[in-house]
């Protein structure tokens, strides 16, 4: 399924704390290109945060981290380019407020000089047809639904063109009748062949979407499985009682 | 955030050079504006010498402040009542008289207070009179809007309990309302107190005989200002310093018996 | 009571002058005041070193000091303390100034500071750098946050100017005072300078509280 070779996420031995908690012990993996994988486990696992260490939104104490040619920790200028070259999808949305959907999108090609402003633009419109919300190009995120506000915040994060995905949570803010619009975005773009890391709570989604799911607990990456035998040939004692839990 | 700050530490050290060099800069354009052989000639004795003067004089400015916080204080509680239940004229009137004195200078109204509104009413009144209806009057203005919010702030159904028990309407101001009220108003009556200490030296300009009045005078008479009137800023700065705090060890004791009470 | 609201005709540029230096004051010192209040909130944003120290210590010193002191300080002790003696109006200028910086830089901290972590967060996945993530996501919003504060730092401003008169400024209050003592109509005189003062705060203020209750509808 996914080509051989170099991994595209590459994370080894990696470290890191908050003050006194030891957040994450030693993890490491490995994700080729045009995998999807779907991280989950209980809350303050330490999902989300390996997921910000990957773009650099917190700082690795201990391993590092090989995101296409770049290594993380590094200098500003790698790590900016590894922020264009992975996209991000929040949990809480975190659009633009004073922008409106279309200048959320145009923003980043627009100031990393990927693009100039009618390339971008039109970028952007195609983007948010392929999320079904072009009608919506020139309001502002507060005159949208939440699941429409997450739909567009996976447009701006495609609006890059990145080669990785990265969704922190992206249903769990959500009303439960928005949800599944937002799974059938991911589901599109998954098939579309783009890699994506996926922290989710959304077993249905993990088990039809995923290439590989990974279950993490106590700072700590327990499993690491297809999804046939990670919901059939349970083992670990922890994953057991967090599915118990879940299902 | 943090993180973030520890990023930017770490990827732009010359942006505290910069920021030393500037201070530095700062620091070095005032000192080169100092003159030294003053500051060595600094005589603080001038202070001891006057101790009963200040010490008067700071009770003075207590005095005025405190009279004017309490008794607006109780004026801007029959005031917020009388906006929230009152006919519309009287809301009107009310309404009117906040805005006008909420939105004026405490200077205008010192001097109107005095020179203009004897004319009015035929009373002259002392530079001291003068100041405490000043200060009262603009108090009473700022606590009534406060009042008003925390009247507010009680939830509908503390009002419809008290109807519902059949109290009459003094009662449930009085035992249910304003209590509540007066808890949620702690913290910004302590940030008005405090600002009326310090708009209190307004006062001086008219010579009412307060804290600032007697500094000028002692500092004029003893050509002393630079050691008369940097330790009455400390004296100001350490006042209102000591209101602030207080106020917050209230706010923590109110909040401490409400928790007690639940 | 008799009144005769003809002198204020009679005098009307003595009048408007000293509203005119009053707009002047306020208006010299908001500019000042936003140029020293930002390079402070920018030394308090730091977190630590001599800047941050200095800025402290400036922001402190000058929001706690009555401004009635401030004024006298720095016209009585000034020409003793310093090699340079300020005119009286410099010394209105430059007293109302810092304190106008010195609430400006709080205004400034508490208005980036209201900006949520997500906002940095995003802006930076988005690939943006560090400078574009302050022109083009945290400052704008910050400023629409410190919109309410600043229209009432004005009013604050126009209020305090009136303190400046007691150093010999010809502002209105000044104006008022000396019409006042030559005519002995102090109730013409004072009564108009008040409403003047009135239409000088009064939409400030309202814009204050209709900004405010604008984002917090827009908010909820």
């Amino acid at each position: 399924m996914s080509p051989i070779g170099k991994p595209i996420v590459d994370a080894r031995g990696i470290n890191k704390s908050f003050n006194t908690a030891h957040v994450l012990k030693n993890v490491d993996l490995k994700v080729n290109a045009g995998e999807v994988v779907c991280i989950v486990g209980p809350s303050g696992s330490g999902k989300s945060t390996f997921l910000r260490l990957i773009n650099g939104l917190e700082d690795i104490d201990g391993g590092q981290i090989e995101v296409g040619e770049t290594t993380l920790p590094g200098a500003p200028k790698e790590l900016l380019s590894v922020r264009r070259n992975v996209g991000m999808v929040f949990q809480n949305f975190n659009l633009f407020p004073h922008l409106t959907v279309l200048e959320n999108l145009t923003l980043s090609p627009r100031r990393t000089g990927r693009m100039n402003r009618s390339g971008a633009e039109n970028k952007a419109r195609e983007l948010l047809k392929r999320v079904g919300i072009s009608e919506q190009s020139s309001k502002y995120p507060s005159q949208l639904s939440g699941g429409q506000q997450q739909r567009v915040a996976i447009a701006r994060a495609l609006a890059m063109e990145p080669q990785i995905l990265l969704f922190d949570e992206p249903t769990s803010a959500l009303d439960p009748e928005n949800v599944n619009e937002v799974l059938n975005v991911m589901k599109e773009l998954a098939s579309s062949g783009i890699t994506m890391i996926v922290v989710t709570h959304e077993m249905g989604f993990a088990r039809e979407v995923a290439d590989r799911i990974v279950f993490m607990a106590d700072g700590q990456l327990l499993v690491d499985a297809s999804p046939s035998q990670f919901f059939e040939h349970v083992e670990d004692e922890r994953l057991r009682s967090f599915l118990s839990k879940i299902l | 955030m943090l993180a973030s700050k520890k990023a930017l530490r770490q990827s732009l050290p010359w942006s505290y050079i910069i920021s030393t060099v500037i201070a530095l800069a700062v620091i070095a354009t005032v000192l080169n504006f100092v003159n030294f052989k003053a500051i060595a000639a600094l005589d603080f004795t001038v202070v001891y010498q006057y101790r009963y003067t200040f010490l008067w004089a700071i009770g003075t400015t207590l005095g005025i402040t405190s009279t004017a916080i309490v008794i607006g204080l109780i004026v801007g509680i029959v005031l917020a009542v009388l906006i929230i239940q009152g006919p519309r004229p009287v809301r009107m009137v009310v309404t009117a008289y906040v805005e006008i004195w909420r939105n004026t200078p405490l200077i205008v109204q010192l001097f109107w207070v005095h020179f203009a509104m004897p004319v009015v009413t035929g009373v002259n009144t002392t530079a001291l009179q003068s100041g405490l209806i000043a200060m009262t009057m603009q108090s009473a203005a700022y606590l009534t809007d406060i009042a008003r919010t925390g009247i507010l702030a009680v939830p509908k159904g503390q009002y419809e309990a008290a109807e519902a028990l059949g109290l009459p309407t003094w009662s449930k101001w009085v035992d249910i309302i304003l209590p509540q009220a007066l808890r949620i108003v702690i913290p910004p009556l302590a940030t008005i107190a405090v600002g009326f200490f310090k708009a209190s030296a307004i006062l001086s300009l008219l010579s009412v005989g307060e804290l600032m009045t007697q500094t000028k005078n002692i500092a004029t008479y003893t050509h002393k200002p630079i050691e008369v009137m940097t330790f009455v800023g400390l004296v100001y700065w350490a006042l209102g310093y000591s209101f602030g705090s207080l106020a917050y060890k209230l706010e923590d004791i109110l909040g401490s018996d409400q928790r007690a009470r639940r | 009571m008799n009144s005769d609201w003809s002198i204020l005709y009679q005098y009307r540029y003595e009048i408007l002058g000293g509203l005119w230096t009053t707009i002047a004051l306020v208006g010299l010192a908001l500019v000042s005041g936003y140029i020293v209040g930002a390079l402070a909130c920018c030394g308090k944003l730091m977190r630590t070193g001599p800047l941050y120290w200095l800025s402290t210590f400036y922001i402190n010193t000058f929001r706690a000091l009555p401004e009635t002191v401030l004024v006298f300080w720095i016209y009585f002790c000034g020409p003793f303390i310093f090699t340079a003696a300020p005119s009286a109006w410099q010394t209105g200028v430059i007293s109302m100034s810092l304190v106008a910086g010195a609430y400006f830089a709080e205004i400034a901290r508490a208005g980036i500071q209201s900006v949520s972590r997500g906002q940095w967060e995003a802006a930076r996945a988005v690939g943006l750098s560090e400078f574009w993530v302050w022109i083009d996501v945290i400052i704008p919003q910050a400023v629409r946050a410190m919109l309410p504060s600043s229209a009432l730092l004005v009013t604050q401003l126009v209020k305090m100017s009136g303190l400046v008169s007691a150093i010999g400024v010809t502002e209105l209050i000044y104006q008022a005072q000396t019409l006042g003592s030559l005519s002995f109509r102090y109730f013409e005189f004072f009564t108009a300078v008040a409403v003047l003062y009135f239409i000088l705060i009064f939409p400030f203020s309202m814009a204050s509280r209709f900004i405010e209750a604008h984002m917090r509808q827009q908010i909820g």
